[in-house]
C-alpha cells in the first residue's frame, strides 16, 4: 500500500509536468527549456503566498498564472525578438533562477548585517500553515490518500479542460501550427498568437505541477526544480513507447500512464536495494529499453512474417 | 481503556523480549502512556538514513552513528537493519526517498538540514508519529525542524553542528593580529551556511574588524565572489560549513594563496581540501551523540519530544591547521598561537 501511495504522490504532479512539456515538444514542435524555470516559479509562488496567509487554492491558481507568464515571455522572445527557440527557453529558465529569489523576498537580517541586498534562500511552511492537502486532513481518510485524491482531482479537471480546449477551433489552429506553420498561416491563422498561447498553456501546467509538488514537500529552494525537465521528457517517451501515440486523446493517456510507469520503475529500483548513488545509470538504461520497445516490436513482427512467407512458399 | 491495554501489552512484550540490548531498565506504565510516538517495541528495528550528498563531514557523522549503535549492542543483521539512501544532490530523489523511508522504517535519521526537512514533511504527509532524528543541522529552530532546542515539541529531535563561529573569528584575530577586514563567503541556497555567515559577520564586528560578506549562487561563481572580496582588501577569509564551497574549496583557496590571505574554515575536512586553519567540531562524535539519542528511543526510555537538541561543547573542539597549505600562501602564524595543541593535517 505504501508503495502505491509513494508512487502516486510523485506521479500525479509529473503528469501535468509531462503533459506540459508534451504540448510544446510534440504538438507545437518547439523544444522549450522553460520548463524548469516555470516549475520553480510555480512552487515558489505557492509556498510564499501560503506562508503569507493567502488561501491555498488561490495560491495554486496564481502559480498556474505565474507559469503561464514565463511561457508568454519565452514566446515573445522567440516570436517578436526572433531569438532561436532553444535559446529563448534557456534565457527564461536562467532568469527564473533569480526571479524566484525576488519572489522569496528580502532577507532582512542578512541584508542589514552584510550591507548588501540579500534574498531568502529557502522558505519552509510553518507547521500550522494549510496547503491544499492539509486543509482536508484529520478526517476519516488517511493523510496520504487525501494528498492523492486532491492531486487526482486537480489533474483530472485540468486535463479535461485542456482536452476540450484543444478540440475547439482555436485549439485545432494551435495543433495545425505545430504540424505545418506556413500552411496554417496561408489558411489565415495568426501563428504568432497560437504559438505563444500554446507555450503559455504548457508552462501554466508545469507551474501548477510545481505548486502541487512544493505543497507536498512544504518548502522551496532555488535548486528544487533541477532534474524535472529530464523526468518530464522521460515520462513522455516511456508513455508513447508503451501506450502509443495514435491520437491526441491517446497521447494524453500515454503521458498519464507513462508518469505512473516511470515512478513505479524508479520505486522498484529503490526496493530491490540498488545502490542509490548509481540510480541515474539505471534510469538511463530504463529509458533506453522503453525507447527501443517499438523497434523490438517491429523486429519480432518481421521474424514472424518471414516464417509465414516460408510456410506459404511450401 | 484501549490505551491501557495497549500499554500493558507493550510492557509485557518488552519484558519478554528485553530491550534488544544489555538488560535495560523496565519502564513503568506511566512512561509508556506519556509516549505518544508510534514507536512500537519489538525485537528488531529498521533504521533509515537519508543523506543529501557525499561530503566528508557528513560521512563521518554517519559512521559515528552506526559505530556507536554497534557499541550499544545494536548489531546490523541481528537486531537492527540499516536502510541507507543517498539522494546525490537531486531534489526529486530526496522527497521520494523521504516518503519511502518514513513508511518502511521504525526510526529515521536525516543527515544535514535539507534531508531532515524532507523527512519532516514526509512525516506530516503520512500523518504518522514515527520518530525522526537529525544530525549536522546548524540551526534546527530556524529550519523549522523543532519548536525550540530545549523543547522540540514534535516527533523530531537530534544533534546540531552549531559552529563555534565567535571562537573561530577569535582564532583569525589571533593568527593575524593586525587584520582589519575579514571576508565571509557563503552559498545563498544553503540555509545552514547563511546562519553561520551572519553570525560570523556579527562576531567580526564585535572583534572590532570590518566584515565583507559575499554570496554565490552555485559552484560557478565561487571564484568571482572570492575575487570581489580580494579586491576589497580582505586579510583573512572565513568560510562556513557550506556544502557547495566545501566541494569546490580549491577554487577559493588558490586565489587566497596567491594573495597571501588566511583561509579559516568551519570544519576540519575543509582544511584537508585547501583551508589553512580551523577550530573544528568532530562530526564522528556528533554522530555518536545522535546514536545515544537513538538508543534512548529504541529502548523506549524517552520519546523524541522529551529529548533536547544537543550540540558539542567548547571543550571538545580541536584546533586544526595545514602546514602545507599555509606554506603555499606563505603565511607564518605568530609563536603564541603555535603553542596551542594543534592537529596538523
Amino acid at each position: 500500500m505504501d508503495f502505491i501511495t509513494i508512487v502516486l504522490q510523485q506521479a500525479f504532479p509529473c503528469i501535468l509536468l509531462g503533459f506540459g512539456i508534451f504540448l510544446t515538444y510534440r504538438i507545437l514542435d518547439f523544444a522549450d527549456l522553460t520548463a524548469e524555470g516555470s516549475f520553480l516559479i510555480g512552487s515558489g509562488l505557492a509556498i510564499v503566498l501560503i506562508n503569507n496567509g493567502v488561501n491555498p487554492f488561490l495560491a495554486t491558481l496564481i502559480s498556474l498564472l505565474g507559469g503561464a507568464a514565463c511561457g508568454v515571455f519565452t514566446g515573445v522572445l522567440n516570436r517578436f525578438l526572433k531569438i532561436p527557440k532553444l535559446l529563448s527557453g534557456i534565457i527564461t529558465m536562467t532568469m527564473c533562477g533569480s526571479l524566484i529569489l525576488i519572489i522569496m523576498g528580502r532577507d532582512e537580517l542578512a541584508s542589514s548585517l552584510s550591507g548588501v541586498l540579500t534574498f531568502n534562500s529557502k522558505i519552509v511552511l510553518d507547521d500550522s500553515a494549510n496547503t491544499i492537502y492539509s486543509m482536508f486532513y484529520g478526517g476519516v481518510i488517511k493523510n496520504v490518500w487525501v494528498n492523492i485524491i486532491i492531486m487526482f482531482l486537480v489533474v483530472a479537471v485540468v486535463m479535461c479542460a485542456v482536452y476540450f480546449f484543444f478540440g475547439t477551433q482555436y485549439g485545432m489552429a494551435i495543433r495545425s501550427t505545430g504540424i505545418n506553420e506556413k500552411m496554417s498561416r496561408s489558411q489565415g491563422i495568426n501563428t504568432t498568437t497560437t504559438t505563444i498561447t500554446c507555450i503559455a498553456i504548457s508552462n501554466a501546467l508545469i507551474g501548477l505541477a510545481g505548486a502541487l509538488m512544493a505543497q507536498k514537500i512544504r518548502s522551496v529552494t532555488p535548486i528544487d526544480s533541477v532534474g524535472y525537465l529530464v523526468i518530464g521528457l522521460a515520462v513522455i517517451l516511456i508513455g508513447e513507447a508503451i501506450f502509443g501515440k495514435r491520437s491526441f486523446l491517446n497521447c494524453m493517456i500515454s503521458v498519464s500512464l507513462g508518469s505512473i510507469v516511470y515512478f513505479v520503475i524508479v520505486q522498484l529500483v529503490f526496493l530491490i536495494g540498488f545502490p542509490t548513488q548509481l540510480s541515474k545509470l539505471l534510469y538511463a538504461i530504463m529509458i533506453v529499453i522503453a525507447l527501443c520497445l517499438p523497434a523490438i516490436k517491429k523486429g519480432i513482427a518481421r521474424i514472424f512474417k518471414k516464417k509465414d512467407k516460408v510456410k506459404g512458399a511450401i | 481503556m484501549k490505551k491501557k491495554i495497549l500499554a500493558t501489552l507493550l510492557l509485557a512484550s518488552s519484558i519478554l523480549i528485553g530491550c534488544g540490548n544489555n538488560g535495560n531498565v523496565i519502564h513503568p506504565v506511566d512512561e509508556f502512556l506519556k509516549m505518544d510516538t508510534e514507536f512500537k517495541q519489538s525485537g528488531s528495528y529498521t533504521i533509515g538514513i537519508l543523506k543529501q550528498d557525499t561530503i566528508p563531514a557528513l560521512e563521518a557523522s554517519e559512521q559515528g552513528f552506526i559505530a556507536r549503535l554497534n557499541e550499544l549492542g545494536w548489531e546490523q543483521g541481528k537486531n537492527i537493519t540499516f536502510n541507507i539512501q543517498n539522494a546525490v544532490g537531486d531534489a526529486s530523489n530526496l522527497s521520494r526517498y523521504a516518503d519511502s523511508l518514513i513508511s518502511s522504517c521504525d526510526l529515521v535519521l536525516g543527515i544535514a538540514t535539507g534531508s531532515s526537512q524532507h523527512l519532516k514533511s514526509a512525516q506530516l504527509n503520512a500523518g504518522t508519529k514515527k520518530p525522526i532524528l537529525f544530525t549536522a543541522v546548524t540551526d534546527p529552530t530556524d529550519a523549522k525542524l523543532v519548536n525550540s532546542n530545549d523543547v522540540p515539541g514534535g516527533y523530531v529531535t537530534g544533534t546540531s553542528d552549531a559552529q563555534p563561529v565567535a571562537e573561530q573569528i577569535k582564532l583569525i584575530k589571533e593568527c593575524i593580529p593586525t587584520a582589519k577586514k575579514v571576508g565571509v563567503i557563503y552559498t545563498i541556497t544553503e540555509q545552514n551556511s547563511r546562519v553561520q555567515a551572519l553570525a560570523a559577520a556579527e562576531a567580526i564586528r564585535a572583534a572590532a574588524m570590518t566584515p565583507e560578506v559575499a554570496s554565490c549562487n552555485d559552484k560557478n561563481d565561487i571564484s568571482a565572489a572570492v575575487n570581489s572580496l580580494v579586491s576589497k582588501g580582505i586579510e583573512a577569509l572565513y568560510i562556513p560549513t557550506d556544502n557547495n564551497i566545501a566541494s569546490h574549496l580549491s577554487d577559493a583557496s588558490t586565489i587566497c594563496n596567491n594573495n597571501h590571505i588566511l583561509v579559516c574554515t568551519g570544519e576540519e575536512g575543509m582544511v584537508t581540501s585547501g583551508g589553512h586553519v580551523s577550530l573544528s567540531i568532530d562530526y564522528n562524535i556528533l554522530g555518536q551523540r545522535t546514536a545515544d539519542i537513538a538508543n534512548e528511543i529504541l529502548c523506549g526510555r524517552k520519546s523524541p519530544n522529551q529529548i533536547k537538541v544537543t550540540s558539542m561543547s567548547l571543550s571538545e573542539l580541536v584546533y586544526v591547521k595545514s602546514d602545507t597549505h599555509l606554506a603555499q600562501a606563505s603565511i607564518t602564524l605568530p609563536t603564541e598561537v603555535l603553542q596551542k595543541s594543534w592537529k596538523n593535517i
